[in-house]
């Protein structure tokens, strides 16, 4: 029954009533009347019991009674004022007495073992508690003069001896009884009152449970009181421990919370009411009991957990903890608010040691006073209660009285906030109360060992912290000082722990307290006594962990390392980036515009505050397919061997100004050969079979082949030649003469080639492209071969011959178109249209303009001087000089075309020609008309004027290409694309050229557009020179990169934006 | 305001902090400057991302991404899209890479193929394809346009990649301090050059390009910064600082490539004239080591971040004045 000990309620009525017979009086008259109601209350009781059970409930106390007339009485009166003097004399040399003591005692004194022990017990429990009350002086004559009169009002058994000096206790008592009467009819509460003895004495023996608990368990044997309080509290454990619905659980707690009483509470607490409370918690926790919680939470408010065991701690606080993060903001709101409850109860406690300041000493006598005006305990109800203005204490009404005394403001630690949250926490409880569910599945209760074992570990974490903390709090204050320290650490050392201690200068005050408060408790502490000393740390770590505090301590420490204050801002000042960089800026991006559309199309979404911002963004409106990793390409991270020399032969070709005077001609040529003609091709495995096959027909050409190579066959020869022979397949009647020839028209036309070329190249005045020319003459066996060769074919020879004629196209232009587009399928047509081709070359461009052609042909003999002359335009020479080597009289774009179609069945040069002749061709076709006089200006304006160009002659590669291959029959595709050109018109040349790419390549558009793109960026004059080259890689760049889409875009871009010297470098080397 | 083209020693030495965001939680993981709008992002290791208008020094937005977590960051070309590498559950989604819109504040698309967390980032300046290098020792090459990788480069090493400033070429460095140049068009050739830097142990941990073209930063973990002739390889110039452990930091040119300025393990920030090799100034970061450190591409100002960002300009005249310990600090 240690509820009934209303230990601080009659320390109160007895120090604030003491004083006053009048007051004693009226407390004496207040008294009395208590016990006449109870004993009518316990009469009622008793006769209803009796009623109900049939038995009468105080039979054997009535036997016992009657009993004790004779004999239990008298030991009673047997307590007399000697025995009791004499018990208090050995009670004042030591506390406890072994039981051979007792026994003598009891023997000396005549009285029962029994009340020897009690004596002591009670002596003991009064003592500390006087100790508590009051400060020292005081208590040993309190201790000494109240067991004396306790006594004689002990043994009487009338309500009337309560005007002695117990009555407190009794007041106390009763007011308890009375509320425990109100929860609880049917529990054995009122067993202890049957005796008064035993009711005195439970007033005191609450005392004793909450002082220590070891003192308590060692004491288990004294009859009477202990046993009567642990049977009530017991009751409440098995039904607690019973109790598994958490209706039922929330009607039990609502019974401790009714119960004001701390000693008792702190007894309950003790006793393993936290534990199960615990358990409760997370079994509510887990099934999400919203209104068990909070009266869980509630009734962990009402205990007095400050005192409780840290072992009893270290099973609660995880469990709360982690409602911290309950979903429900009431709940976690209290939890934190309980939590952080806790650790200032810890941190007082802590801070006992403490060596007083004396800025506090008015705050000790004040509280020194206090303590004399009220329980100690009441007292830290007081704290609590103003840390938690609304909290449940207000529910329990404990002591109106105190609460007004002495608000003490130091204490309220709590931001304003708290407030608030703790009203919606009351908002929620009674919201909440209605919701209450049954809970479905029965978990079993953790038993006290278990959440032992789990409070072991916690407790562990909670001694260093000194705050029970969960190890996610830890790891989260570990971090936070690290990442302090390392912020600030570096630059300034000293400031972490400057600051550190001046915020705990800054809640020494708070701190120092407390201290004082506790001060006198502090023996009684054997845990708070062990974890004084680490009050430094617990409290830097609470700093950590309060949010309210250490907020605002990066701002404050980062403004105090930012000694230098920031400068008035200002827009910093542009920057121009010269345009020749070519930086880019995203200008081939086509996400771009579809971000820039989507944009247009959705909302933006604007978070008005930061909370509203979403933890995460919204996902894709579409979840596309995983692709294929191992289908990625896999790129090499070593430069190959042959990749080198690809790099090298590629900036042979494109950067001839470089490098091409290191490189002797043959490795160019094997390279470029290497590289038209899979560019040609297209690496397409298709030509090599066709090859083979043609091959495997022939083998006696397959041997004249191998047998007949003589130096002059070059690698590109022979590609050249094999790609004929692939073409013209089955009919090689004249294949072996043909080869024959072939060698000797190599040999033959080499040589005047070799020669022809070098003059036109002399007059050039740039050195750089001598090297370049002396790679191109290399390439240029092919020209001149093919015209050679073209004798075998009716179609070269007549080629041949309209070169001759080409003077006289000029009316053959017109007709040339014509043929272009009709028929070209049969062979002689196209030799005409060759002819007037070659010729309309040169006025291609003109063919819709008819007319102009004619003057055009001088002017253009000029072209290829004038190109070679032109550094820039280091490919026409190329081409010009195969013209002349195969035309040497015929205006440049006659020969020319005769020489691409004599020179067809060298694809591979042709492929070079057409590359190099790309340009030349873009340029010419739009400039022709115009060229005459522009053209040595032209690289600039060339560039300009391609744009219509490819325009124009978008639509005619087609045709081109459809008589290309009519014709292939009889010539090689080249020749026949190139005999239907000249009808196209020179500028057709391109057209047809990227047409028969396209035609093989399947990509006639992307050729056609990768010209037009290149010409479209108006190129600035100064990268004409780098353009020539560019140009040439570029194309094959947009062949090879083809396949991908914006492989191309690369090329484009790079090549507008393609102004750096040496990138020029790279990029061929890359390119390739 | 007009434009000037070049800096000179007197605006490098008058940097100053003009504003300091210390809103952070964590460190700031990354940075990036859009190439042509006034504005810069940057990724924190508190999950989130933040977009600042450099003109005026504004917080403009900021959205979290607590899922994926926010590692390295980049401007695509759009003012309003980015793409950002994720620091959790790259395992379990393995969706390393994300394509998102602060426009409206939503994941566009996910790039998945790296197993672990993405180190380096870096978009073409031209086009939309960009370069992501991871600790699974991979290089990927991307396009934004669709979630599957464009190409694979598997290497030794904790890999770093680079566009140059034209987007024609770009460069990985991998294990070694070896460098590798190749055509952004045509990669699949493999590299076209090789420079090796620094020594058996090098750690390249960034590579910059020059806007000219001319030459690059490296910065290697242990805080050894080397300017590359980007043609040759040739080593122009090193600067030895202090290495901050276990963070890697960066060295950024000048939009006119006539300086380089890099933060040191001490919380210094020093800036080098390339062409004499001489340090031109050096300051107090004044938050510490600092981990992102990029100028603004056509701006006279650099962001600086460790756990908090500040932008720095030069001081005004007057200012300058009356200050002038502070800026020789």
């Amino acid at each position: 029954m240690a509820l009934v000990a209303a230990e601080p309620a009659g320390a109160l009525v007895e120090l604030e009533f003491g004083d006053s017979l009048g007051s004693l009086a009226r407390l004496v008259e207040s008294q009395r009347d208590l016990f006449h109601s109870q004993i009518d209350q316990l009469q009622k009781l008793v006769v209803a019991q009796c009623k109900l059970t049939g038995v009468n409930p105080l039979a054997q106390e009535m036997a016992a009674g009657a009993l004790s007339i004779r004999i239990g009485k008298r030991p009673r009166d047997l307590l007399n004022p000697k025995a009791a003097k004499y018990m208090q004399s050995v009670f004042s040399i030591k506390d406890t007495i072994g039981k051979k003591e007792t026994r003598e005692i009891s023997a000396l004194c005549g009285v029962t073992v029994t009340q020897v022990r009690e004596f002591f017990a009670g002596q003991r429990s009064r003592v500390r508690k006087i100790v508590r009350l009051a400060c020292e002086k005081t208590t040993k004559s309190d201790a000494s003069k109240t067991p004396k009169e306790e006594f004689p009002c002990n043994s009487d058994h009338s309500s009337t001896v309560s005007v002695s000096q117990l009555p407190s206790g009794n007041f106390a008592y009763a007011s308890v009884d009375r509320e425990l009467k109100h929860i609880n009819d049917n529990t054995s509460i009122l067993g202890p009152v049957k005796t008064d003895q035993q009711v005195i004495l439970t007033s005191t023996e609450p005392v004793k449970a909450e002082e220590s608990r070891p003192l308590l368990l060692q004491e288990e044997t004294v009859p009477g009181v202990d046993s009567d309080d642990k049977e009530f509290l017991d009751k409440i454990f098995n039904m607690m421990r019973k109790e598994q619905t958490f209706s039922g659980q929330v009607k039990l707690i609502e019974w401790v919370l009714r119960i004001q009483n701390s000693a008792v509470l702190n007894w309950f607490s003790n006793n393993g009411g936290v534990t199960i409370l615990a358990t409760w918690l997370n079994e509510a926790a887990a099934e999400e009991q919203t209104t068990v919680l909070l009266v869980i939470l509630k009734v962990l408010y009402h205990l007095p957990l400050h005192k409780a065991l840290p072992l009893h701690m270290s099973a609660i606080v995880p469990a709360v903890n982690r409602l911290r993060f309950y979903r429900t903001s009431g709940i976690s709101n209290r939890a934190k608010i309980l939590l952080s409850r806790w650790s200032k109860a810890f941190i007082k406690s802590q801070a006992l040691k403490r060596p007083l300041t004396s800025s506090s000493k008015a705050a000790l006598r004040e509280t020194i006073h206090k303590q004399s005006m009220s329980g100690f305990l009441d007292d830290e109800f007081l704290q609590s209660k103003l840390d938690c203005p609304e909290e449940i204490l207000a529910l329990t009404g404990v002591s109106d009285v105190n609460r007004g005394t002495e608000p003490k403001n130091a204490l309220k630690l709590l931001p304003a906030s708290c407030a608030d949250s703790n009203k919606k926490h009351e908002r929620s409880i009674s919201s909440n109360k209605s919701k209450e569910r049954r809970k479905v599945l029965l978990v079993e209760h953790a038993d006290p060992k278990a959440a032992g074992r789990s409070a072991q570990v916690v407790r562990a974490v909670s001694i260093n912290h000194s705050r029970p903390m969960s190890a996610d709090d830890i790891q989260k204050a570990k971090m936070r000082a690290m990442f302090m320290r390392h912020k600030y650490g570096k630059t300034e050392p000293s400031s972490s722990g400057s600051k550190s201690q001046k915020i705990e200068d800054l809640r020494e005050p708070s701190v120092s307290q407390p201290n004082i408060l506790s001060e006198c408790k502090s023996p009684q502490d054997p845990l708070k006594i062990k974890e004084q000393n680490r009050t430094t740390v617990s409290s830097k770590d609470n700093i950590l962990n309060e949010p309210e505090n250490s907020n605002p301590d990066p701002n404050r420490t980062s403004k105090q390392i930012l000694s230098c204050k920031p400068i008035q801002w200002k827009i910093p000042q542009e920057m121009r980036i010269s345009s020749t960089w070519r930086v880019g800026a995203g200008e081939n991006s086509k996400e771009f515009d579809i971000q820039s559309q989507r944009n247009r199309r959705e909302k933006e979404t604007i978070y008005s505050c930061l909370q509203d911002i979403p933890p995460n963004p919204k996902e894709p409106w579409d979840v596309e397919m995983d692709f294929d990793d191992s289908l990625t390409p896999e790129i090499l991270i070593e430069q190959a061997p042959d990749a080198d020399a690809d790099a090298d032969a590629g900036e042979g070709s494109s950067r001839p100004l470089n490098q091409a005077v290191e490189d002797s001609h043959a490795p160019q040529l094997v390279p470029e050969a290497t590289t038209s003609a899979p560019s040609t091709t297209d690496g397409t495995p298709e030509p090599d079979l066709e090859l083979l096959a043609v091959l495997l027909k022939n083998p006696d050409l397959v041997f004249a082949l191998t047998s007949n190579q003589g130096r002059n066959l070059s690698n590109e020869e022979m590609v050249a030649l094999l790609d004929m022979l692939k073409r013209n397949g089955v009919g090689l009647t004249g294949m072996l003469n043909e080869s024959a020839n072939q060698k000797d028209n190599n040999c033959h036309v080499i040589k005047p080639q070799e020669q022809e070329p070098l003059p036109t190249s002399l007059p050039s005045p740039t050195p750089p492209s001598e090297a370049e020319r002396s790679a191109w003459r290399s390439d240029f066996p092919t020209f001149p071969r093919t015209p050679v060769l073209q004798p075998h074919l009716l179609g070269n020879r007549s080629a041949a011959a309209l070169t001759s004629a080409a003077p006289q196209h000029p009316p053959m232009t017109a007709s040339a178109v014509v043929f272009r587009t009709q028929a070209s399928g049969l062979a002689p047509q196209v030799m005409v249209t060759n002819k007037s081709a070659t010729p309309p070359v040169s006025f291609l461009p003109t063919k819709p303009q008819a007319p102009p052609p004619p003057p055009p042909h001088k002017p253009t003999n000029m072209h290829p001087l004038q190109h070679t002359t032109d550094l820039s335009s280091k490919r026409y020479p190329a081409n010009n000089t195969a013209f002349i080597s195969s035309a040497p009289r015929h205006e440049s774009f006659v020969v020319r075309n005769p020489s691409t179609t004599t020179g067809l069945p060298t694809l591979p040069s042709l492929s070079h020609n057409m590359q190099r002749s790309q340009p030349t061709a873009q340029t010419e076709p739009p400039t022709f008309s115009h060229i005459a006089a522009t053209w040595p200006a032209v690289p600039a304006t060339t560039t300009t004027r391609r744009d219509p160009t490819p325009d124009r002659f978008i639509g005619r590669p087609n045709s081109a290409i459809e008589t290309s291959t009519q014709n292939q029959r009889y010539y090689p595709t080249n020749q026949n694309s190139y005999g239907s050109h000249p009808s196209g018109s020179m500028s057709q040349g391109p057209g047809g050229l990227s047409g028969r790419r396209g035609d093989r390549n399947g990509y006639i558009d992307g050729g056609v557009d990768t010209w037009r793109s290149d010409g479209s960026p108006a190129r600035s004059p100064e990268f004409s020179a780098g353009w020539s080259y560019n140009d040439e890689s570029r194309r094959d760049d947009s062949r090879s990169n083809r396949r991908h889409e914006w492989s191309r875009q690369h090329t484009m871009g790079g090549r507008d934006r393609d102004g750096g010297k040496r990138w020029r470098d790279y990029n061929h080397g890359r390119q390739r | 305001m007009s434009a000037i083209a070049e800096l000179n020693d007197e605006i490098v030495r008058s940097m100053a902090v003009g504003a300091v965001f210390t809103d952070y939680v964590g460190k700031i993981s990354s940075i990036d400057f859009h190439r042509t709008e006034d504005i810069l992002v940057s990724a924190s290791e508190d999950d989130s991302i933040r977009l600042y208008d450099i003109a005026n020094a504004k917080l403009l937005k900021t959205t979290h991404h607590k899922k994926h977590g926010t590692d390295r960051i980049c401007f695509t070309h759009h003012s309003s899209s980015i793409l950002c590498s994720s620091r959790y559950n790259i395992e379990s989604t393995n969706e390393s890479l994300r394509y998102l819109s602060l426009y409206d504040n939503r994941c566009l698309r996910y790039f998945k193929g790296h197993k672990q967390r993405v180190v380096s980032l870096c978009m073409s300046p031209i086009n939309d394809s960009f370069m992501s290098g991871s600790l699974d020792h991979s290089v990927r090459i991307w396009d934004l346009r669709v979630n599957a990788c464009q190409g694979i480069l598997r290497l030794r090493g904790r890999p770093t990649v680079a566009y140059d400033q034209q987007g024609l070429v770009f460069a990985v460095a991998m294990e070694g301090g070896a460098i590798k140049l190749f055509d952004s068009r045509s990669y699949d050739k493999g590299p076209f050059d090789t420079f090796l830097v620094g020594g058996d142990t090098a750690e390249v941990c960034d590579i910059k390009f020059s806007n000219d073209g001319r030459s690059m930063v490296l910065t290697t973990t242990n805080n050894n910064i080397y300017i590359l002739d980007a043609y040759g390889g040739d080593k122009r110039c090193g600067f030895s600082l202090e290495p901050s452990p276990n963070l890697t930091t960066e060295a950024t040119f000048t939009p006119d490539g006539q300086y380089v300025v890099a933060g040191s393990g001490d919380g210094t920030l020093h800036a080098w004239f390339i062409d004499q090799r001489n340090e031109v100034a050096s300051w107090n970061s004044y938050i510490g080591a600092v981990t992102c450190l990029k100028w603004a591409p056509r701006r006279v100002m650099f962001a600086a971040a460790s756990t908090a960002l500040t932008f720095w300009i030069p001081k005004s005249e007057q200012e300058a004045n009356n200050g002038e310990a502070a800026a020789g600090e």
